[in-house]
């Protein structure tokens, strides 16, 4: 029996995160033209020397239903969601329109993005509401790059991120680090392993507890829900000491989508939602961003979406977001692109495929509006805009202005009373206060590539330590029932090395907002 | 820290997960109930219709739990009520003592016995030296914390 | 120098030295393009629907294809020493639904082998070519190598080879840059750390076994020395012969011996470098602390178990059926499992250790498991198609083969 199945393999990237891990991708094309998906090893790949976290590994799962374009609920041609959404942004006002990306298009599909709401003198939308809360002069900060072959060079490492669970492909750089005797201080509610020093503050009290030297690389990121005191404060401890930073970022193309937007007002997105909620946004226009897997609060953004004019969406995934969708606009999955992607290290890489299909649709929408870009131009754009000569696994972009002139600091810590020291010893000694029938903690996401991009991992549970679990006389096996502003989740629970008074979840929680908030448990 | 032999707590008592075979061995136990042979309360049985039942799974299972030992039993070779369901037992044991001696743990912690329906005194005497050798021993490091 | 040898003549247990037809497979190929021949040929005459072979990107990135166009097998001929890949793991039942041939270091045909034992595909329809091997590199450490020690870069590289226990890289310009790999290991460069104690150089257990230990000086480079193992691999050489795509001929003496020498000289160095490695840690607590300690930084990605050539569960597994994340184990219950299932069947390849993104020493915690157990029973896994001891219905079903039995209790 001879096998008449086409290997296709495609020396590509993972689209997890925005380390952007190299990868390989073996499309198995059948007889019938059905494709399959799986991922194998790329060892000389430079991000990663070809190994991958669990996200990594999963991608078959992440391609595995291909999109099909819709129009109002039906099945169309791509030309048809084209023409329909041109008619949509023809008749939309303008000052009603908004167009949303976060990072999971390539640079050239951003760039023609761009170029589509700039013909309606829109910039593009990335929710990341951080650069808008911090003075312009800290966003050059943000987006300086650094390889995470520095990483390892560190004398001091100070991990703002848990490695483990968000960039697991920093892991190996921290643990080099370690190895080359650096000191890994980690700051966060979890223990963790690699950390010589663990602390969990608040950022008003970085400057007092945290001392890195010139020789030191403060790792942190920036995403959706960053706080800005948060970020402002490493910004600042990095200022004051001479420390390098490595700001990591969660979607591959966070970097490059941030620098294509010439817009230094990001909104939230909270506030695009409110926007929506108001009537003042009528139409929204999604990038490859799935507004639904992003947003805070599930349900309110179903309920606000449903009042917008026009909802349309081009992706390669299905979701629920183009279930919602007026008109879905049906590009090819990731690993088939042609184009770049710019990664948290400030390395452009390629994607490695050979389709222009996704940015030739966005292309002729601005042609419509006018503007006429094609890809090579587009290519050429965007080189010009990151400073790069050739692209490739080794172009780094020229590193970005360094942040000139003093930062406006407003001296956070003077903020915090003296007492306060690290917040462990703050909840705990609060915690005493509280009766048993009502124990309270903050609950805190680890936000992990699965939670961005809304695919299932085997972590149905919280997290708890094991004083927690016994003050609220938990059992083995059992569930943990947690209340928050009248909505109560039932949900297992692990016993894990954190911090009193948190619960720490890697999935979202059908009880509340985002980050930071308080949580009671019901005891029995 | 584990605490050294010397300063294990009073309270700590060995805990023995033991395996019993439906036909052999669980019957044993029945008979040193009824002969009321003195024995430890260490053991926390669990019936098997073969030792050959009994899957590695299982026994790394009862340790991560916080098992201190753990007990397979079964027919004696030759009366397997399975034909030879004990002599797979057999052979896995070999590896999985090996295995879990690698790892770090006392040879003692997994045994293997054969126990027939009739040795209900065997049964009482096989418990009292396995709680006595891992009384010696003291916890397991497989213990996970917070468990007794 | 003898005769060539005619193709009906060629018989199990031939030691020859043979050589790619072609002028331009020769040119090409490691030592005289041989395997790239046998491979060709067998496809061209219809022996194999499919070959199996390393398609190449650069110098240092190499993957995987099946292919059944004869140009992309010629096109791979050469050794590619930084692509540490285990091509066994690519035969799956869907993929082997034909007869299939391929290239095999001694890690790739052990795998074969073990796979071919939990039915993943027949050995009838499998042929499996094998190559000498002295160990492969990480891409990485190759890059890095390049950047500190031979401060070369690496778009300057040409080619790479291995004379003489020196790793030499040809760059651009036509010059050669030569290091010892020995200082290269010193270091903690050079080849991978399983490699440096793997314990099988020469594929006996491949239907042939091919390489250039043996092949005298004024032929370097040009002959490959290969000795048909089994009656596949007479076929295999005979087909390539009749078929015109290489030419073989009789050793004399001195190559027979050169080639056991050499051999013995390497698997000195890699038991040497074994028992350094796996010297005992004698208290059981200190052992434990020792395991522990190393699989702290796992984040459970399944890719250890994902690319290990021999373990051919698939999805649903015991190792990943009963371990949970939401348990807060002292030691996870998946890496336990898999301790002790390749204690008897681990062949040492070094793919999980290349992969683990915790950059956890796999290879190693794995061998610690199987290097007493195999010793114990006298099993090498990977070589013959004895059963694994693991399930031996009985105890002397181990106790009758090559001795050994159980002594443990
Ligand atoms: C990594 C490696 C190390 C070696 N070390 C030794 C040694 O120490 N002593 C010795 O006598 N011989 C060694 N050899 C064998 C030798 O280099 C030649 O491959 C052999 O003599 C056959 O030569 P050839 O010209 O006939 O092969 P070719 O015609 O060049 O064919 C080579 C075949 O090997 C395949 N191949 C290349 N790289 C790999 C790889 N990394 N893994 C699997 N398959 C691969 C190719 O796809 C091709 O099919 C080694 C080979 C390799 C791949
Ligand atoms: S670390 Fe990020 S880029 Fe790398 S495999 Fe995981 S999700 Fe993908
Ligand atoms: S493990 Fe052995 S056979 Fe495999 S590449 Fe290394 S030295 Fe060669
Ligand atoms: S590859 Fe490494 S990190 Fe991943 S599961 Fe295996 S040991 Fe753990
Ligand atoms: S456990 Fe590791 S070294 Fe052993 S066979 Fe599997 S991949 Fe190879
Ligand atoms: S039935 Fe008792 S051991 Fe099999």
């Amino acid at each position: 029996m001879q096998v008449n199945n086409r290997e296709n393999v495609y020396a590509s990237i993972c689209p997890g995160c925005g380390l952007a891990c190299g990868l390989y991708l073996r499309e198995t094309v059948s007889e019938t033209g059905e494709a399959l998906v799986s991922v194998d090893f790329r060892k000389s790949a430079q991000v990663n020397a070809g190994k991958l976290c669990s996200f990594g590994l999963k991608l078959p799962l992440y391609y595995a239903e291909p999109q099909t374009s819709m129009v109002k609920g039906q099945k169309s041609e791509l030309e048809a969601a084209i023409s329909a959404s041109i008619e949509a942004l023809k008749t939309a006002p303008v000052k009603s329109l908004a167009f949303f990306s976060v990072g999971n298009a390539t640079n050239e599909e951003q760039k023609a993005f761009s170029v589509l709401a700039g013909a309606f003198d829109k910039d593009v939308e990335t929710g990341m509401g951080v650069y808008s809360s911090l003075p312009v002069s800290m966003h050059a900060a943000l987006n300086r790059n650094m390889s995470l072959e520095e990483v390892e060079k560190a004398k001091q490492v100070f991990l703002f991120v848990d490695p483990y669970s968000q960039y697991p492909l920093l892991l190996r750089r921290v643990l080099r680090a370690k190895e080359n005797g650096a000191k890994i201080v980690c700051i966060g509610p979890r223990h963790l392993p690699v950390a010589d020093e663990q602390f969990c503050l608040k950022p008003g009290e970085y400057g007092k507890f945290l001392f890195p030297s010139q020789d030191s690389v403060l790792v942190a990121d920036i995403h959706p829900y960053s706080d800005p005191e948060h970020i402002k404060a490493v910004l600042e401890l990095a200022e004051v000491s001479g420390s390098k930073t490595l700001i990591l970022k969660p979607f591959a193309n966070s970097a490059g989508a941030g620098l294509l937007t010439a817009n230094t007002k990001q909104c939230t997105l909270e506030k695009l939602l409110e926007g929506i909620d108001s009537g003042k946004i009528k139409t929204l226009f999604c990038l490859e961003s799935d507004f639904l897997e992003l947003t805070p609060d599930r349900e309110a953004a179903v309920r606000a979406l449903s009042k917008l004019d026009s909802l349309i969406v081009q992706t390669s995934s299905r979701g629920e977001l183009s279930r919602l969708a007026d008109i879905v606009i049906a590009s090819e999955p990731f690993y088939r692109k042609q184009g770049t992607v710019l990664n948290a290290e400030g390395r452009l890489l390629s994607i490695g495929g050979d389709s222009t299909l996704s940015f030739d649709a966005l292309s002729s929408l601005a042609a419509a509006f006018g503007k006429q870009l094609d890809f090579e131009s587009a290519r050429k754009e965007v080189f010009e805009d990151f400073g790069l000569k050739k692209a490739g696994e080794f172009a780094f972009r020229a590193p970005a202005e360094p942040c000139s002139g003093p930062v406006e600091t407003e001296a956070p810590c003077s903020k915090y009373e003296p007492g306060q020291k690290s917040c462990s010893i703050f909840l705990s000694e609060s915690l005493q206060e509280y009766s048993s029938a009502s124990i309270s903690a903050s609950l805190v996401y680890s936000l992990s590539p699965f939670m961005w991009h809304g695919l299932e991992d085997e972590n149905d549970f919280v997290e708890l330590n094991l004083r927690m679990i016994r003050r609220l006389g938990l059992v083995k096996g059992g569930t943990v029932k947690i209340r928050s502003q009248g909505k109560i989740v039932d949900i297992k629970f692990r016993v894990s090395s954190i911090e009193d008074g948190y619960l720490l979840s890697s999935q979202r929680l059908p009880i509340t907002g985002f980050p930071g908030v308080e949580v009671k448990f019901s005891v029995r | 820290m584990e605490p050294e032999k010397t300063e294990i707590s009073k309270s700590w008592e060995p805990r023995i997960v033991m395996f019993c075979c439906n036909w052999c061995s669980y019957a044993g136990a029945d008979g040193a109930g009824i002969g009321r042979f003195q024995q430890p309360a260490s053991m926390r049985i669990i019936r098997v219709m073969c030792s050959s039942r009994v899957d590695p799974v299982h026994v790394f299972s009862a340790f991560l739990e916080g098992a201190d030992a753990v007990l397979i039993t079964g027919c004696h070779l030759g009366d397997c009520h399975y034909i030879n369901g004990n002599e797979k037992t057999l052979v896995k044991f070999n590896f999985m003592r090996s295995m879990l001696k690698e790892l770090g743990l006392e040879e003692e912690r997994l045994q293997l016995n054969w126990i027939s329906a009739s040795e209900g005194e065997k049964f009482a005497e096989v418990v009292r030296m396995v709680t006595e050798q891992v009384r010696q021993l003291g916890p397991s490091v497989l213990k996970p914390e917070g468990v007794a | 120098m003898s005769e060539l040898k005619v193709a009906a003549d060629i018989k199990v247990g031939d030691k020859l030295l043979g050589w790619a037809a072609s002028e331009d497979v020769r040119s090409r190929g490691a030592s005289g393009g041989l395997v790239t021949a046998v491979l060709a040929a067998a496809l061209e005459t219809g022996l194999v629907d499919r070959v199996l072979v390393l398609k190449k990107v650069s110098e240092f990135e190499a993957y995987p294809v099946f292919t059944s166009d004869v140009q992309e097998v010629l096109e791979s001929a050469g050794s590619m020493h930084s692509v540490p890949v285990n091509l066994a793991r690519y035969l799956k039942p869907e993929t082997c639904s034909g007869k299939t041939a391929l290239p095999a270091k001694p890690c790739d045909a052990r795998a074969v082998v073990e796979r071919v034992k939990r039915n993943v595909m027949s050995s009838e329809d499998t042929y499996v070519i094998g190559l000498n091997c002295g160990g492969t590199m990480h891409p990485e450490k190759v890059r890095k190598m390049l950047e500190t020690i031979y401060r070369l870069d690496p778009e300057e590289i040409a080619g790479e080879e291995i004379v003489k226990g020196k790793l030499v890289f040809f760059t651009k310009d036509g010059k050669e840059h030569a290091v010892p790999i020995d200082d290269l290991e010193a270091e903690d460069l050079g080849r991978r750390d399983s490699c440096r104690y793997c314990q099988v150089k020469i594929p006996t257990n491949a239907d042939l076994a091919c390489g250039n230990w043996g092949v005298p000086g004024d032929l370097a480079e040009k002959v490959t020395f290969v000795e048909v193992m089994t009656e596949k691999g007479v076929e295999l050489l005979r087909n390539t012969v009749s078929a015109g795509f290489a030419e073989v001929m009789q050793p004399d003496g001195k190559s027979i011996s050169a080639r056991e020498k050499v051999n013995k000289v390497m698997l000195g160095m890699s038991e040497k470098r074994k028992t350094e490695v796996f010297a005992p840690i004698e208290n059981g607590k200190e052992r434990f602390e020792y395991f522990r300690k190393e699989l702290e930084n796992c984040i459970h990605c399944g890719a250890c178990k994902a690319v290990c050539p021999v373990c051919t569960c698939g999805e649903d597994s015991k190792c990943t059926a009963y371990f949970s994340l939401a348990d807060s184990h002292k030691m996870s219950l998946f890496h336990m499992v898999r301790f002790l299932h390749l204690s008897d069947s681990c062949i040492g390849c070094g793919q999980c250790e290349d992969v683990c993104p915790a950059e956890i020493p796999l290879t190693r915690l794995y061998q610690r498991f199987a290097v007493p157990v195999q010793k114990e029973y006298r099993y090498l896994p990977g070589m013959s198609d004895r059963t694994p001891p693991f399930f031996a219905l009985k105890l002397e079903d181990n106790e009758d083969k090559e001795g050994g039995g159980c002594t443990c209790r």
